[in-house]
Formats: C-alpha cells, sequence, structure tokens
C-alpha cells in the first residue's frame, strides 16, 4: 500500500478529463471521477469537486459539450461529451506530456 | 486567436442566464453527490455514512459552486454590478444625503471646469490658433530702463543679421475710434507689418488678409 496520495499536478486535470471522455465516451462528472480514480489505481487524490469548473472551463474553450441525461440508475445527470477540437487538444497535450516526461528522466538520469 | 474571444462571449451570456445556470449548478452536484452515497451503500456502508463520505471526497461544496461561479461568468463585471446596485439602493433610502451629494458634485464639478477653462485660456494655450507659439519671440526696445518703440532702421538690422529669426513681424497695439452712422466705438487694434498674418499662420475666416508685396 502506498503511504501517501499525490495530488493532481496542476494542469493535468485537464488531460486526465480528456482522456477518460476519449476512451470512455460521455459520462456525467461523478463517472469521470470514478474512472480518473480507478484508473490511476487509487493513487490520485482528487476533490472530485475541483473536476466541476475544470469541466466548464474546457466546455468554454469548446473542447467539451454537455447536455442532461439519464444515468444508469435512472437519475437526472449532465453528461460531457468530447469535441472534435477536443479530441485535437487531446493529441497536442498528450504529446507535450510525452516529451516532458522524457525530458525530466532524462535530467534525473544524468545528474 | 479566436479562441479567447469565443470564451469571453460565453463567459459575457452566462451573466444574463444566470439563475437558470445556478439551478443547473446544483441539479448537477446535487446527482453527483446521491450517486456517490448510492454507490457507498452498496458497497455495505450505513446510510448516514454513506453520505459524509459521499461530502468528504466531494470537498467543499460551497467552495467549488464559488470556484465553479468565478469560471462561469466575469467576476469582476459582477461584483461592480453588485456594488452599484448596492451604492443605488442606498441612495434611494436616504434622498436627503442624496440630493446634498448630487449638488456638492455638480458645484464641485462646475467650479473645476470654469476655473479650468480659464486657466488654459489664459496660461496654457492664450492663442489657440496660433501656430508654432513655442517659437514666437517678442524683441521691444529699450531707453535707458524704458520701454520704447522699435525704430524702422532697428528692424532692418535685425531683419538683416537675425540668423535665427525665421520671419520677422511687427505689431504695435493701439486703438481707433470706429464709426458706424450715428455710432461710434473704441476698439482696439494693431499696427502690423504686411506677414503678419502669414508668420503666425492665421487667416481671415472671411475676405483677405494683406496681399503680398
Amino acid at each position: 500500500m502506498p503511504t501517501s496520495k499525490n495530488e493532481v499536478l496542476q494542469g493535468t486535470l485537464d488531460l486526465l478529463v480528456l482522456n477518460t471522455l476519449d476512451s470512455m465516451g460521455p459520462l456525467h462528472g461523478f463517472g469521470i471521477a470514478l474512472r480518473i480514480q480507478q484508473v490511476s489505481k487509487d493513487l490520485l487524490q482528487l476533490n472530485q469537486g475541483t473536476l466541476y469548473p475544470a469541466l466548464l472551463r474546457l466546455e468554454q474553450r469548446g473542447w467539451l459539450t454537455s447536455k442532461w441525461g439519464v444515468s444508469e440508475n435512472n437519475r437526472k445527470a449532465k453528461y460531457y461529451g468530447l469535441t472534435r477540437s477536443g479530441r485535437k487538444q487531446l493529441a497536442e497535450e498528450a504529446e507535450s506530456w510525452g516529451r516532458m516526461s522524457v525530458m525530466i528522466n532524462r535530467v534525473l538520469r544524468t545528474s | 486567436m479566436r479562441q479567447p474571444l469565443v470564451m469571453f462571449l460565453r463567459r459575457l451570456a452566462a451573466l444574463f442566464r444566470r439563475r437558470r445556470l445556478e439551478d443547473d449548478l446544483d441539479e448537477e452536484l446535487r446527482s453527483h453527490l446521491e450517486m456517490a452515497a448510492e454507490l457507498n451503500l452498496r458497497k455495505g456502508m450505513a446510510a448516514e455514512d454513506a453520505r459524509r463520505e459521499a461530502l468528504r471526497s466531494f470537498g467543499g461544496v460551497e467552495q467549488t459552486k464559488e470556484n465553479y461561479r468565478d469560471q462561469r461568468g466575469l467576476p469582476m463585471v459582477e461584483t461592480t454590478l453588485q456594488d452599484l446596485r448596492f451604492g443605488l439602493r442606498m441612495l434611494r433610502r436616504s434622498p436627503g444625503f442624496t440630493v446634498l451629494a448630487i449638488l456638492s458634485l455638480t458645484f464641485g464639478i462646475g467650479a473645476n471646469a470654469a476655473v479650468f477653462s480659464w486657466v488654459e485660456g489664459i496660461l496654457l494655450r492664450p492663442y489657440p490658433r496660433v501656430f508654432h507659439q513655442e517659437r514666437l519671440v517678442a524683441l521691444s526696445g529699450t531707453v535707458r530702463d524704458d520701454r520704447d518703440e522699435t525704430s524702422w532702421p532697428d528692424l532692418l538690422d535685425v531683419q538683416r543679421s537675425c540668423t535665427l529669426c525665421e520671419t520677422l513681424f511687427v505689431s504695435n497695439i493701439t486703438g481707433a475710434t470706429l464709426g458706424i452712422g450715428e455710432r461710434a466705438q473704441i476698439m482696439n487694434g494693431s499696427i502690423v507689418s504686411a506677414n503678419y498674418f502669414d508668420a503666425i499662420g492665421v487667416h481671415p475666416m472671411f475676405g483677405r488678409g494683406f496681399a503680398p508685396v
């Protein structure tokens, strides 16, 4: 068992959300939160509430759309889905994240 | 970059649908908490614990709403409008104070404007239509300590030897009596050299100045 959970790194929440919606299709906020926690094997400490301003921001940027729907257990919920420009953004952010992590690893190994 | 503009317009539009969006937000967060509690129940928690655990993993609900609102609208505009509305309400509540405030502002601004236009006319821009005022220089003759009229030969000397001067013109303020029919009136006037109007860059609105020699 890990002794401490990692805070979500500043700026990576967008990437996590976009990636989740890309692989899962439209989801409500709670679903996104669950999925991120499951995928990270609960290593990530996410205050689920912080998702909502982030979702709104992504929607304002035109990367997500939202509409009301009904959940699996018949509850009204707002579903978020990726737009085409959202998919493009995800590709860009994933690539820059990859570059960044390669670079940091390299620095850590050489010093 | 088109995106910031689109974002700004969306946030601006949100200001006009605030009540609707606020209901949406309440509904969305409530449904989140209910789903979370339900999941906890299914994991075998007691009802009360399930609800509390859902709230705990959510983090502050009010805090979230605050952040959400800041992202949704334009916080600066909103608080300014709020302040304005509050101010108007206070003014309406005490009409005596309002009248007094408006009057003192009126007089204050009026007096300031009057003084400024006076200062501007006399000190800052005394001859608004004369160009290159900063290059105007007045020369006058003296006899011992008194000012005296300049003589025609003096003028010719200056004209010949002053390499700094662009043009040289003569002006002698004087008066004349103007008579029209049976009425007569004293007018201020100047006797000037023929290049006067060209030199100061001011031309009569009607008719003409002096014809070139």
